[in-house]
């Protein structure tokens, strides 16, 4: 081999070393990030026995969804000698709360920031910078300084003959303070990208303010709203702190993942079936917006 | 342009209502109930009450107690301890893997493609759910994560290590097996933030992608013909290039830190001993959990705020410095 | 399993020959004059929420669904029982308690954590007087858990568990050794099994930090050798002489190997699972543990599963925590009548007994002397009714004042750190522990 050629092999070599380092090292993010998912999918189909090893080959069963989810108690292992009962942890009261509070939530918070990211974006006020910016600051207020004072106020305010404390409404009420002001920067940089041409055009035209919101400018930033509205819905379905302290007995599911523990402690095999009712969803969703979660978390301030 | 001076106000007042009652409310009322003795197993007395003679102030009732009681409770000052490692190491695993991540996954090639994809994953995953799904794969016993550090990092270590230690030169200890991760003081609090980590570089990382692609790809190219190599253009072109959105990132994820709750009352309950109480924890079990005290919760979590309004200035300051 | 089925199908045979008998006990507890109840139902129509957790517990699951039958159909009350998370109990207790506007009306609290909704429950002095209810049937640890440190009955004992060490038969057998009678015997034992080069952990111990239950075993420690959390002046003594070798010998079974590392941060449910899978020999914690063992999947342990008093102190006493969960009325209820109504029958021992004869719901947990003496309930669950009111005839009860509810993470964290960290130095750990307790109480102006 003379020289010549060996330098020429070199840098091939190098050149492909260093490739098959780049994809061992993607391989190596993948597994960071998939195996905890993977591992609680996993666990959320062992049957009961399994879920207490690092065992990857058994029989998947869908026994644990049937018991998170069940009123009464369920057989497993039937006409085996493991048979045994149970019982059901009622869930699905817990999902219909989780879907109840977090819709809600965004069918409120929504419209409302839509209008205020609207009116944000195409007009010159009084202060809309700084408002803009306290805005931006609301998120940095601790939860449980939120929470505190709402869990007093709502054991007293009543609302329909109840207090507001353990109920759907009081939880949404204090997820606002959450999910408006992300909504409101989000639509913003919606808005804010949107050309502002039409709007003129529509304006000499003669349409008023408010014609041309609704009939102009609303249908082109629908995407974004719609976008907006998939991240608040996931911010409610994953907030915690709230639905303990002001949900209460109206637990969510977040807090019904604390009621899977047994007479073994925690049982592993039923809160991995209900992690999955909790996270499945919202990998489809968070799929959907995924070009616009980094804006969303960080209020545009990083682009 | 457009003239009627009341329709933004129209449209920014219902939201700017709710935010105002859901955010300086209970601002104002935390502030209120920290210079009370207010515990909830006796029925509150409040400074401003409404007698006969209209709406009176009985100063005797507003009190600083609950502020000094803070700086003398070891429990109080060891939450803020616990805090402030927590976010010193949760915040610098998370800008370092997020920026490793970022700088491999950027360029194109199927495999980046999808792992660029499944970045967003961990997003999904909530974090009460995560505390959850790492308390149970730290397990010693049947943990998948237990089982891998053992096998994949602790073996190999100590193989290497009997090995030397077979030479008879030196007498290394070996790591040991058998290490109950959440049992540990240090390792319960570093894989707290580690789970941290995990839901946070990943986006992260997704803030940097955004970042490097901003970049004008001719810089990297001058560079290249200037002869550096792929280690001297990252230190000494992507990073400095990458530094204000670095400085941002970091301030933000500093904030999250600041407001962790969620985790410690999944994975570790603050133990093992008190290794894991953050402040928000700490808080929480002050007024809801033990004492009920909701006058001293309050006064903590008004000092939690302080430092809070603080990472704020300076994360706005950065932000609009860079505009 | 196999045992259980077989007592199941003895006794399902015992219930056919005796079933004229069967039958009057049958109508005797739809009978509202059993158990003091209003025939008139003036409560008719009228709903009960009872604040309570965990309805996979087999006695709840069991007095629920008699309630359900039974007593709705005597007085025309439907009760329905909360069902809130363990975990979570003692929060959701306290801000539901302590809410004027609760929907609940009755409540199940942990003796320990009743002191800060002392306020808000109805004292049932005049109630166990008028409805006649034998204050004596209950021990006196339960009295003093039920009524704190006045004379005030703030609940009647419901749920009460003495503490029993549960152990493999077979494997202190191997080794030559009785069952322990003192916690220094649980020493010898455990060098005994590691001497013999046994396979197994002497003992399962949990030092975690879970729901404080790493305290239990402490204070039959502290008790046993003569020591108190505190003095009679509040101050604490828990770090004194005494309580430091306490604390010592409680801690020496996982620094000395016999409880394996891990148990640093187990709770007791963790703990338990050792011994019910076959690997430890000893555990010391709740009664109901004794059928655990009997039906555990592995066959050794369910052949030699054993039980006996929990150990005492060298030279010492034999004291231990008599657990108990009272129930109480709230104040803020709208039915307190009815809820007194409910209350009747439930502490009944008519139903008490009935609960622990469950065959659908096995469970053994009676808390009236009158019960656990019960011949029939005692051959039912193998004596172990007997035993438990030998305990409980020495169980005590913790300091039952409203500060102590944030003494005890102090406590349990200073146990939690001893057990961690295999170096502290105990009388430094537990005089720090003490320099926090009387943070608490001097704020709380025990020294003014």
């Amino acid at each position: 081999m003379t020289a010549a050629s060996a330098s020429r092999i070199k840098p091939g070599f190098r050149q492909q070393s260093a490739k098959l380092l780049e994809t061992a090292a993607l391989l190596l993010i993948i597994a960071f990030i998939m195996l905890p998912i993977l591992w609680l999918a996993l666990t959320a189909i062992k049957p009961q026995e399994k879920a207490y090893t690092t065992d990857i080959i058994f029989t998947p069963t869908l026994d644990n969804f049937e018991i998170i989810f069940s009123d009464e108690s369920v057989i497993i292992n039937e006409g085996t000698d493991r048979e045994r009962g149970e019982v059901g942890r009622k869930m699905v009261p817990n999902v219909f709360n989780s879907v109840v509070v977090s819709g809600a939530t965004i069918l409120i918070a929504i419209p409302l920031a839509t209008l205020a990211a609207y009116a944000f974006s195409r007009y010159q006020f009084l202060g809309n910078g700084v408002l803009l910016i306290w805005i931006l600051t609301t998120q940095f207020i601790p939860a449980i300084v939120v929470a505190i004072p709402f869990f007093t106020l709502f054991r007293t305010v009543e609302i329909f003959g109840s207090p507001l404390l353990g109920t759907r409404l009081g939880l949404i009420i204090v997820n606002m303070s959450i999910v408006l002001p992300y909504a409101i920067w989000m639509i913003k940089g919606f808005v804010d990208a949107l050309p502002g041409e039409i709007e003129e055009a529509a304006y000499v035209d003669g349409c008023n303010d408010f014609q041309i919101l609704f009939f102009i400018s609303l249908p082109l930033i629908r995407p974004g709203v719609l976008v907006a509205s998939v991240f608040a819905f996931i911010m409610s379905w994953n907030e915690f702190l709230f639905a303990l302290i002001i949900g209460r007995e109206m637990r969510t599911m977040q807090v019904a993942l604390m009621t899977t523990s047994g007479a073994r402690g925690i049982m592993w095999e039923q809160m991995a079936a209900a992690g999955m009712v909790v996270m499945v969803p919202i990998f489809f969703l968070a799929m959907f917006i995924r070009k616009n979660v980094v804006d969303g978390l960080t209020m545009g301030a990083v682009k | 342009m457009r003239k009627k001076r009341w329709v933004p106000w129209v449209l920014v007042g219902p939201a700017l209502l709710i935010i105002v009652l859901t955010t300086i409310y209970p601002l104002i009322a935390a502030l209120y109930f920290s210079f009370h003795k207010y515990k909830l197993r006796k029925p509150p007395q409040f400074a401003i009450q409404f007698g006969e003679g209209g709406l009176y102030i009985d100063w005797s009732l507003l009190t600083l107690d609950n502020y000094a009681l803070a700086f003398r409770d070891s429990r109080f000052i060891n939450s803020l301890e616990v805090t402030f490692w927590f976010t010193v190491i949760s915040v610098a695993l998370s800008v370092v893997i997020g920026l490793g991540i970022a700088v491999i996954v950027q360029k194109g090639g199927r495999l980046h493609t999808l792992t660029k994809v499944l970045l967003i994953f961990p997003f999904a995953v909530s974090p009460a759910l995560k505390g959850y799904s790492w308390r149970f794969m730290l397990n010693e016993n049947y943990g998948i994560y237990d089982l891998l550090i053992d096998s994949l990092i602790v073996k190999p270590i100590n193989f290497v290590l009997s090995i030397v230690n077979a030479l008879p030169l030196v007498e290394i200890p070996l790591i040991s097996e058998s290490i109950v991760w959440l049992g540990d003081k240090f390792w319960a609090l570093f894989m707290l933030a580690m789970s941290e980590t995990w839901g946070w570089a990943p986006l992260i990382a997704l803030m940097f992608v955004g970042a490097l692609g901003s970049i004008d790809e001719q810089i990297f190219e001058a560079a290249r013909i200037d002869g550096a190599n792929r280690i001297q253009i990252f230190f000494r072109v992507t990073l400095p290039l990458l530094r204000p959105v670095i400085l941002i990132v970091t301030m933000l994820k500093t904030i999250f830190s600041l407001k962790m709750f969620d985790q410690v009352v999944t994975m570790t309950g603050g133990g093992p001993v008190r290794a894991t109480q953050t402040i928000n924890y700490y808080i929480h079990q002050v007024g809801f959990v033990r004492g009920l005290d909701i006058g001293y919760a309050s006064a903590q979590s008004y000092i939690l705020v302080v430092v809070l309004t603080i990472c704020a200035a300076l994360y706005v300051s950065l932000v609009l410095n860079r505009d | 399993m196999i045992f259980a089925r077989k007592l199941t199908l003895l006794l399902a045979l015992a219930l056919f020959l005796s079933l004229p008998l069967g039958n009057a006990l049958a109508q005797d507890i739809m009978d509202p004059a059993t158990f003091g109840l209003d025939a008139s139902k003036p409560y008719d129509g009228t709903h009960l929420k009872f604040l309570i957790c965990c309805s996979t517990a087999a006695q709840f699951a069991s007095a629920a669904a008699k309630g359900d039958a039974e007593f709705t159909e005597m007085t025309g009350i439907t009760v329905s029982w909360g069902d809130l998370p363990f975990g979570s109990f003692q929060e959701q207790l306290y801000l539901e308690a302590t809410n004027p506007n609760t929907e609940f009306d009755i409540v199940a609290f942990v003796d320990a954590w009743g002191t800060n909704i002392y306020d808000f429950l109805h004292p049932l002095n005049d109630f166990v007087e008028e409805a006649g209810i034998d204050w004596d049937d209950y021990g006196p640890a339960y009295q003093g858990a039920a009524t704190g440190l006045s004379d005030t009955i703030y609940g009647l004992p419901f749920r009460g568990h003495p503490l029993l060490l549960h152990y493999r038969a077979d494997v202190l057998e191997a080794v030559g050794m009785d069952p322990p009678a003192t916690w220094q015997d649980i020493s010898a034992i455990g060098e005994a099994i590691e001497a013999a080069g046994m396979d197994i952990a002497p003992i399962a111990m949990y030092y975690g930090l879970n729901v404080d239950q790493n305290l239990f075993n402490w204070y039959s420690h502290l008790w046993g050798a003569g020591v108190d959390i505190f003095d009679e002046n509040w101050e604490p003594s828990f770090n004194n002489e005494i309580g430091l070798a306490a604390t010592e010998q409680y801690i020496s079974y996982v620094r000395d190997g016999h409880s394996p590392e891990a148990s640093v941060a187990w709770n007791e449910q963790e703990a338990n699972q050792e011994l019910i899978q076959g690997r430890a020999a000893m555990f010391i914690g709740w009664w109901w543990m004794a059928s655990r063992m009997r039906t555990s999947d592995v066959s050794e342990v369910a052949e030699n599963a054993a039980f006996a008093p929990a150990p005492g102190w060298e030279g010492g006493d034999t004291a231990s925590y008599g657990y108990l969960w009272p129930v109480g009325v709230l104040k803020q209820s709208d039915s307190l009548d009815a809820a007194l109504e409910y209350l009747k029958w439930l502490t009944h021992p008519i139903t008490e007994r009935r609960l622990v004869l469950d065959e659908e719901y096995v469970n053994n947990v009676a808390v009236r002397l009158s019960v656990l003496s019960d011949p029939e309930a005692n051959e039912f669950h193998d004596g172990l009714l007997g035993v438990a009111s030998a305990v409980l005839a020495n169980a005590r009860t913790i300091p039952l004042i409203p500060e102590y509810t944030e003494i005890i993470p102090i406590l349990a964290e200073a146990i939690n750190e001893l057990a961690v960290d295999s170096m502290a130095d105990t009388q430094a750990v537990l005089d720090l522990a003490a320099e926090d307790v009387r943070f608490v109480m001097e704020a709380a102006g025990y020294y003014d």
